[in-house]
């Protein structure tokens, strides 16, 4: 691969310059912190060094030059040698920096603010459409929106996938490691996820076996004598048998998630019990609102919330709403195969793989046991904290903001639109699920987006909810609400594990054209888990015979990025180029309704 | 000698040697009770409750004798019944308002008797006077010990901050 290419290249250079460089400099600290990126980004900025003298007459202006990441460019090019000239900044001795070295320059702007403001006059013309793209990102990062622009639409003019190269080429890594199912959003997580796991879980071993001591007692001076003074009441925790403890504890589990896990901050003891009996994590796990609601493979009811009804146990009996979706395509699971077979040939790019995938068991289907995942993560409950699910007790937000360009008002001023719509998804252990594409705020939505009947009628004027009783706006927006289904893709599945599949359509039956089709990957934000929806593919299908399938603009792309591919053309009222992911919130009015309070 | 429905009442004796007369069935809710007399037959003796005191016999035999006709759930469905339902209903609710030692001694003699769904009442007001604390304010309202250093809760609050939002 181009990165691990780039590395071992670099590890070339990099072990040449520091045998050039032994005995000169001790310490070398600006490379080794590029070393893991499979990138050099050398800072010999002007900042005061530690030791050595400053010959600041041969460092020139600490413009581009002085931030240069010896990466090749996406498209084939000369690498040449990486030039001694280039400073450590920890080298006593005065080195002579090239000013320019355009060809294989980027700015690493985001570390350095001097870096930033320097002025780049003595930057080559761009001449690559990645050359383009980055320096375009230079000037965004300067603030410099007008030029930037100019700059990416040439990039783009140039080469329409240039974002994709530019992400390639310094993002490559992180990128591809962000598709993995689990993931960890921040570098700061992952460094304390697996190490703090291990040295956490070390730490909670040793809890095993303490006594709950009550307060005011120290526990150096705990004998048995001492705890005669009247003046210190025992805990009645600490009186209390282990077994009645934990049936405390599985009972507090049972009512509220957030203060079983609290607990643990109370005393050792305590903590021990909520790290380790995994008998609670498993009944846990196993609830409607967790583990127990997902759907695996299939959708657990109809696209109008209508139930599959089943009289012999086996075969379908089409309620409404499958009926109406059969106009779009007939068998819903074909197409899906279709669907995976096509971006398998893109994923696997083994076409012999994707014809012995075809004709055996559609690995959508393939049944999840907990107690496999389970394996997985070697207790349940780190399960029930790292497997990916969909959460039940609030809704998603996705917010997206754009300008637009409003007409010349004068020869003075342009008017500039800022709009911001909000995207709610809110999903059922049924199956069903509700989503609305609206301009209204969070504080006029959720509140009544969350009443909403669960399971609708196929009629919208036979909702329990008289569209006539609600205040004008919600009239409106109820009318552009939108139901729909949902599944997961099983863990074991090739090509999406975990993945969220989504179809959705107009409730309301005079807007039902189309059927809207979202893949999505679920990821954790910053500790909060499972909390976020990145798009990975978002399409729709026409009703009827031949139906023209439309596959919304670049949106292929990683979910994590959402919204960051160009290119794409308006729909459902949104320009999909700009979408971004969802984010969870939980709603008390929701919790209620579920009965997880 | 005759089926045990003929003795219509047993003696039990607090372990501060008050003797209480009950009706049978009423005792027989405890399952240690019950298989004490199923082993034994005809007990006419007091059986002394070693572990439990006066007052706290008084109530849990209250607390029988309210619950006297209903249905002994089957050992195994039990569990899952139990498990289902996480209300107390409004009559256990007020008998279990008392203060936290006796709430903790009636737990204790449910458990020594073997009152599954009495110990059962009596865990759950414990979990719902937990629910929604902080773990300064269960540390305060059981009297327990922080025992962690500084670091040590650090770490674990870091590891455990994803629960506060399910």
């Amino acid at each position: 691969m181009e990165d691990t290419e780039e590395l071992s290249r670099f590890r070339q250079q990099w072990q040449e310059e520091v045998q050039r460089r032994r005995g000169v400099s001790s310490t070398d600290d600006s490379t080794s912190v590029a070393k893991g990126k499979g990138k050099t980004v050398r800072r010999p900025s002007n900042a005061p060094r530690p030791h050595g003298p400053i010959t600041a007459t041969t460092v020139p202006v600490p413009g581009p030059s002085s931030s240069s990441s010896h990466v090749a460019p996406t498209s084939p090019k000369p690498v040449p040698a990486m030039p001694a000239t280039v400073a450590a900044p920890t080298s006593p001795k005065p080195v002579a920096v090239k000013p320019i070295v355009p060809e294989e320059q980027h700015q690493e702007h985001v570390h350095d603010p001097h870096v930033r403001l320097a002025p780049h006059i003595t930057r080559a013309a761009p001449t690559t459409a990645l050359q383009h793209f980055e320096q375009a990102v230079e000037k965004e990062g300067q603030g410099d929106l007008g030029e930037s622009l100019k700059l990416y639409r040439k990039a783009f003019r140039m080469d329409d996938a240039v974002d994709k190269a530019y992400r390639e080429k310094y993002f490559g890594k992180s990128w591809k490691a962000g598709a993995a199912p689990v993931m960890k959003p921040t570098e700061k997580g992952k460094k304390k996820g697996k190490k703090g796991e291990d040295s956490l879980g070390e730490l909670v071993k040793g809890f095993a076996g303490l006594k709950i001591q009550a307060s005011g007692v120290l526990p150096a001076e705990t004998e048995t004598e001492e705890e005669v003074l009247p003046a210190v009441k025992p805990s009645p925790f600490s009186t209390l048998p282990q077994e009645i403890l934990l049936e405390i504890l599985r009972h507090v589990a049972r009512l509220d998630l957030t203060t079983f896990v609290r607990l643990s901050l109370v005393c050792k003891p305590l903590a021990y019990l909520v790290h380790t009996e995994d008998r609670i994590w498993r009944s846990l796990c196993k609830k409607r609102w967790y583990f127990g609601g997902m759907q695996y493979g299939t959708y657990g009811c109809d696209v109008l919330g209508g139930r599959y009804v089943s009289e012999d146990g086996l075969e379908e009996v089409f309620g409404e709403g499958r009926v109406w979706e059969g106009e779009f395509g007939d068998s819903e699971m074909a197409l899906d195969e279709v669907e995976e077979v096509e971006e398998g040939q893109v994923l696997l790019q083994d076409e012999k793989a994707i014809e012995e995938l075809v004709p055996k068991v559609n690995p959508r289907l393939v049944p999840v046991l907990d107690e496999e995942e389970m394996l997985k993560y070697g207790s349940w409950r780190r399960m029930f904290m790292e497997r990916p699910r969909i959460r039940f007790n609030g809704i998603y937000i996705s917010t997206v903001n754009y300008t637009r360009q409003g007409i010349a008002a004068g020869s003075f001023s342009t008017a500039v639109h800022i709009v911001t719509y909000y995207r709610y998804i809110r999903f059922l252990p049924s199956g069903q699920v509700l989503s609305l594409l609206t301009t209204h705020h969070p504080t006029e939505i959720v509140p009544h987006f969350s009443l909403i009947q669960p399971t609708l009628p196929a009629d919208v004027s036979k909702t329990k909810i008289d569209p006539a009783a609600l205040p004008s706006h919600q009239a409106e927006w109820r009318s552009r609400l939108m139901t729909g289904h949902w599944f997961l893709y099983p863990p074991s599945h090739p090509l999406f594990p975990n993945q969220l599949k989504l179809e959705l359509c107009y409730l309301d039956p005079r807007r039902r054209r189309y059927m809207y089709r979202m893949r999505m990957r679920v990821g954790n934000v910053e500790g909060r888990k499972s909390a976020k929806l990145g798009w990975m593919r978002y399409w729709s299908v026409g009703a009827g015979e031949g139906a023209e399938e439309v596959e919304f603009g670049g949106l292929r792309i990683e979910g994590d990025k959402g919204g960051y591919a160009g290119g794409g053309y308006g729909t459902v009222g949104a320009r999909e180029g700009r979408e971004k992911p969802f984010f969870f919130s939980r709603v008390g009015g929701v919790e209620r309704e579920i009965g997880i309070v | 000698m005759a089926t045990p429905s003929t003795q219509a009442t047993v003696k039990l004796q607090s372990n501060d040697n008050v003797v209480i007369e009950v009706e049978r069935a009423i005792a027989e809710r405890s399952v240690l009770i019950k298989n004490m007399l199923e082993d034994c037959g005809e007990v006419t003796d007091a059986i002394p409750i070693s572990n439990v005191n006066e007052s706290i016999l008084r109530k849990v035999i209250e607390w029988c004798e309210h619950h006297k006709n209903d249905p002994v759930a089957a050992e195994n469905e039990n569990d899952d019944s139990r498990k289902k339902t996480t209300d107390i209903d409004e009559w256990d609710q007020k008998f279990m308002n008392v203060d936290q030692e006796m709430l903790f001694e009636i737990i204790l003699a449910a458990n020594f008797l073997d009152i599954k769904p009495l110990l059962d009442t009596g865990c759950k007001t414990v979990a719902n006077m937990i629910k929604g604390k902080s773990p300064e304010e269960i540390r305060k309202l059981f009297n327990i010990q922080n025992d962690f250093t500084p670091e040590e809760e650090e770490q674990i609050r870091r590891e455990n901050e994803w629960a506060e939002d399910r």
